[in-house]
């Protein structure tokens, strides 16, 4: 025990309010966040354990310092009469091993006295506790400042809550905010009021007016906080992955008659409660356009944005203003326990060059020592938010400005563009300069020597205004056409017509020539599976009364066609242009050609270049987010070298590599004083 | 067909030697209890599977990643692959444990299960005949593979974690609270150290003494990870390595579909799988964010991205609807 020395320190001042403003903040053990302030924290929060009731002694609290570190203490005692708290320490992380900056057998006393003649506080904070005696008056001084603040910290929220309510409990933060949103309105003619002032409390029941952020404010950053909720985005994502799911479960975009059909109600639910009914109410039939899936997409935007504002920005912020550590302390509370050490006999520049051979970044002023590697892990989740809102951004831009449109056109066919095009919004604009007359020349399906597709090709030509030929290309699955922010693809064919010759025909020319029969498609026909196209070659004139006799003619693709007689009977296959006649109810059928359709799908999407962005953007900060940012902090203090580091990733891979850093240095013997 | 041949001979000679690697590997760490070797094991498999891959890219001229007899080939070349690179930067002793009956799970389904009709390498269709196939196909693949193979090593750490957790229940029969350190160990420990002694500067050190003081004062450091320890952290950087390439193979697919169908993204089930298998991973990298969930909680959900996993790869496509059927299990 005689290395350890008992620390004492007291810290005293006045607040501007009376006591029984102050006090219920104090005795509020549960809810220290409220006051307290400290230095080199973003962020203190704090809660009473599960089960543990207020103001009862023995109660447990933990305070949480940037949710980074937890500290637990226990309330011994608790006095209304004389305005006495006293806690101990429980567990801090900083006592979990022994070494010189922990403080052991912490105990602290806050008390109040009621200065009567000014309506003033008097406040006391004491603390003791041991530590080792080598840094007792660095831990004593560090504490010192830390009580400082938390007192600062007690007139600000005294303040803010003096005005609303003297005397009583402390009111909800809206309802504060609300009461100094009405004050301040009164006021706005009294400008030269500062906005955070600690003035004395008076005036009217207003109380002090202009303190605290304005209502809207108030909301505003609440509304941030909750967005940014972790808990909050996993249930968000969790929700979107089931929605998500149900739409591959039930079948998308089908007419109700389908789901009446598939999902009836009555005794025969799917599963013993999906039904067509519930399907219809809770838009399963378009989950992924239905107003609540969206809405939940937007508030994962929301969420992403929140987070990005309230915890990762400064979070960075920060990390950069931790550069040094001034204090052995401070070198174990950002450095985190894992990985430190005390070396003696070591120098801090030798460590910098360990450091620096390894691929940190090396800072060193003063003996005090800063490192880091990776900064691309610390910024990398920004930029994944930041690109996901670019994603989003873009989606909604092309959702409500974009235009669609498919047609299918027969070899030869023309069309306006700005006929197919159908707006998704009223928002929606064909760029003016892009309205033109797309014409297809040819469409040709390529077989393999299998006989299956190889490629649809289709030869487009983009006519401006007076018919002149602006652009010419062909496309096929893979390539589409551009056209001043309009792009045609190439999704589907059909046949549109078939070209023969039938000399004993009705519709046969007397010149010989090859007439065009039209072709229809029969997929989707009872006993039809697949694209199967027919048409009827005419051998005799319509009469009443009775079906014509002719041919048949059935294709499923560009390759053959098949022929059957009136009575059903299959005649034979023929090549289209292969010129070899077939006879057919006394025809002599000659098949030259089909006359294929594309199936074009035309579109303009403005978002797509924010979309791409945010892919981009997605693709490389998901990567450098895998790095691991690593810090290393070190002070020297007389021959001895403390440091300590942390890693938001490979946590153990980190741990090996600064031991061996450690290992690594360089012996520096210690100046003999003999 | 020789090529046929050769490609037969290859995919056997890489199923039995991982079979026999199987076989060792357990009698090894059931038996004998030695850490788990494999390196000639995979290796062969490897190869051979590269072999395989590499014939039917030259005999069918494409990229031979299109129908899903290549795609569990891969994935399991994939597996071996990750178990070589592992093997030489990591000395994980279980390693083989969990790779070596994934590559041969998948290698069996692939060779066994597949109608010789599946097996064959066919012309590529018009959607497919895009140099983004390449890219796309390989990394969605690769990711699978990675977060797989994450996520069994999740669940061996739940396994493991339950173990040493029910164990350490038997050990704490300790009377003190271990996270306050007594008085007695904390001035023991500061004593043993000289330089907190305050005498130190007063005496000459020799190098040998300082080399054993800061061995003393390294006491500070944490105990030795244990083995869930390493699961959970090994779980953790393969799942972040499978989750940007997941991500990068999902946009790659974004983009090409904007390419070849008109629209980036379309609800396509594969797509939406895709998606749903992302967003549980985006799930399990929050929770570990969390300080008070880390441990079994994302382990757990690992485990349900295990499965989700499954249904992306195979699930969809052997219901057979959307975009992504070309080339697998069609009526």
């Amino acid at each position: 025990m005689s290395s350890l020395a008992r620390v004492t320190l007291t810290v005293s001042g006045v607040l501007p309010a009376p006591v029984d403003c102050v006090w219920p903040l104090v005795r509020d053990f549960g809810n220290i966040a409220k006051w307290l302030r400290r230095v080199g924290s973003q962020r203190v929060d704090s809660e009473l354990l599960p089960g543990q009731i207020a103001s009862q002694v023995g109660s447990v609290r933990r305070v949480l310092f940037d949710l980074n570190y937890t500290v637990v203490e226990q309330l011994e005692a608790l006095d209304d009469e004389l305005y006495i708290l006293k806690y101990k320490l429980i567990s801090h992380p900083w006592n979990s091993s022994p070494f010189a900056g922990a403080f052991l057998n912490f105990v602290s006393t806050i008390q109040l006295k009621d200065v009567t003649m000014t309506n003033a506080t008097y406040f006391e904070w004491h603390g003791e506790f041991d530590t080792d005696h080598q840094s007792a008056d660095v831990m004593r001084s560090d504490i010192k400042r830390r009580f400082e603040a938390g007192f600062h910290g007690l007139a600000a929220a005294v303040a803010e809550s003096s005005g609303a309510a003297r005397g009583l409990l402390a009111p909800p933060p809206a309802e504060r905010a609300r009461v100094a949103a009405a004050a301040s309105g009164n006021l706005a003619s009294a400008p030269e009021l500062s906005e955070r002032g600690g003035g004395p409390p008076g005036g009217g029941p207003g109380g002090s007016p202009g303190e605290g952020p304005s209502l809207p404010k108030v909301l505003w950053n609440r509304t941030l906080r909750q967005l940014s909720s972790l808990p909050l985005a996993i249930c968000e994502l969790a929700v979107i992955a089931v929605l998500s799911s149900l739409g591959t479960i039930i079948e998308q975009g089908k007419p109700l008659e389908f789901y009446m059909q598939n999902y009836p109600d009555g005794a025969r639910k799917v599963a013993g409660f999906v039904d067509w009914r519930l399907i219809q109410a809770a838009q399963l039939d378009h989950i992924y356009t239905a107003g609540y899936f969206l809405g939940l997409l937007g508030l994962l935007g929301a969420s992403l944005a929140a987070c990005t504002a309230t915890r990762q920005w400064p979070a960075v912020r920060v990390a950069r203003r931790w550069r040094f550590a001034q204090t052995p302390e401070r070198v174990y509370s950002f450095g985190g326990m894992q990985n430190a050490v005390v070396l003696p006999n070591a120098e801090v520049r030798g460590l910098g060059r360990v450091l620096q051979q390894r691929g940190f970044q090396v800072f060193v002023r003063d003996g005090a020592l800063y490192a880091f590697r990776g900064l691309g892990g610390k910024l990398g989740p920004i930029g994944v938010h930041a690109a996901m809102l670019a994603i989003m951004a873009g989606v909604a831009y092309g959702g409500l400005c974009g235009l669609k449109g498919s047609v299918m056109v027969p070899e030869g066919g023309d069309f306006l563009l700005s006929q197919v095009l159908t707006p998704k919004s009223a928002l929606a604009r064909l760029p003016s300069d892009s309205d033109a007359m797309l014409r297809v020349n040819a469409f040709d399906v390529k077989y393999r020597e299998d006989g299956a597709v190889d490629q649809f090709l289709s030869d487009i030509s983009v006519l401006g205004p007076r018919g002149d030929e602006l652009l010419r290309k062909s496309i096929s699955v893979n390539d589409p056409l551009r056209f001043r922010g309009v792009t045609a693809y190439q999704v589907d064919y059909s046949m549109a017509a078939l070209t023969v010759h039938a000399a004993g025909s009705p519709l046969q020319p007397p010149d010989g020539s090859p007439f065009n029969l039209p072709m229809a498609s029969l997929e989707g026909r009872p006993g039809i599976k697949g694209k199967l196209w027919a048409t009827f070659v005419p051998a005799e004139a319509p009469a009443p009364g009775r079906p014509p006799r002719g041919a048949s003619v059935v294709a499923r693709d560009f390759q053959t066609v098949a022929l059957y007689g009136s009575d059903g009977a299959f005649v034979g296959v023929r090549r289209p242009g292969s010129g070899k006649p077939i006879e057919v109810d006394g025809m002599s059928v000659v098949v030259d050609a089909i006359v294929g359709s594309t199936g074009l799908e035309l579109k303009s999407d403005p978002g797509v270049p924010f979309v791409y962005a945010g892919f981009a953007g997605l693709m490389v900060t998901t990567l450098v987010s895998y790095l691991s940012h690593a810090q290393v902090w070190a002070l020297q203090e007389g021959s001895a070298l403390h440091a300590s580091g942390r890693s938001n990733r490979a946590k153990i891979g980190f741990a090996d590599e600064v031991e061996a850093a450690y290992q690594a240095l360089p012996l520096s013997l210690p100046e003999t004083e003999l | 067909m020789m090529a046929f041949d050769i490609e037969n001979i290859l995919a056997n000679l890489s199923f039995l030697s991982l079979l026999f690697l199987l076989f060792f590997q357990w009698a090894q760490a059931s038996f004998f209890s030695t850490p788990v070797g494999g390196l000639y094991g995979m290796g062969i498999a490897n190869i051979a599977l590269t072999a395989l891959l590499l014939i039917r890219w030259l005999t069918s001229g494409h990229f031979p990643l299109s129908n899903l007899y290549e795609s569990l080939l891969f994935l399991s070349w994939s597996f071996t692959a990750f178990h070589l690179v592992l093997q030489r930067n990591s000395n994980l002793p279980f390693l083989g444990l969990i790779t070596t009956p994934m590559a041969l799970f998948t290698n069996a389904f692939a060779t066994f299960t597949l109608p010789p009709e599946m097996q064959r390498s066919t012309g590529l269709v018009p959607a497919l005949q895009s140099n983004w196939l390449m890219m796309h196909v390989t990394i969605m693949i690769v990711s699978y593979a990675a977060l797989l193979f994450g996520c069994l090593v999740s669940m061996a750490f739940l396994i493991v974690h339950y173990e040493e957790s029910k164990e350490r229940k038997k050990e704490k029969v300790l009377p003190q609270d271990s996270s306050l350190p007594t008085s007695s160990s904390f001035s023991s420990s500061l004593s043993s150290s000289s330089i907190l002694d305050g005498t130190v500067t007063l005496l000459p050190v020799g190098f040998a003494e300082a080399k054993a003081d800061r061995e003393e004062n390294s006491i500070t450091r944490a105990p030795q990870s244990s083995l869930a320890d390493r699961l959970d952290n090994l779980s953790y950087r393969t799942l972040g390595l499978g989750f940007p390439l997941l991500t990068i193979g999902i946009l790659s697919g974004a983009v090409w579909a904007n390419e070849a169908w008109g629209s980036y993204w379309s609800w396509d089930p594969k797509e939406t799988w895709a998606f749903i298998t992302w967003l549980v991973f985006a799930i399990y990298f929050h929770t570990r964010l969390t300080k008070n969930w880390s441990g079994t909680r994302p382990a757990i959900i690992a485990t349900v991205g295990f499965f989700v996993l499954w249904i992306c790869y195979l699930g969809v496509n052997l219901v057979g609807a959307g975009l992504h059927s070309y080339g697998w299990f069609q009526r």
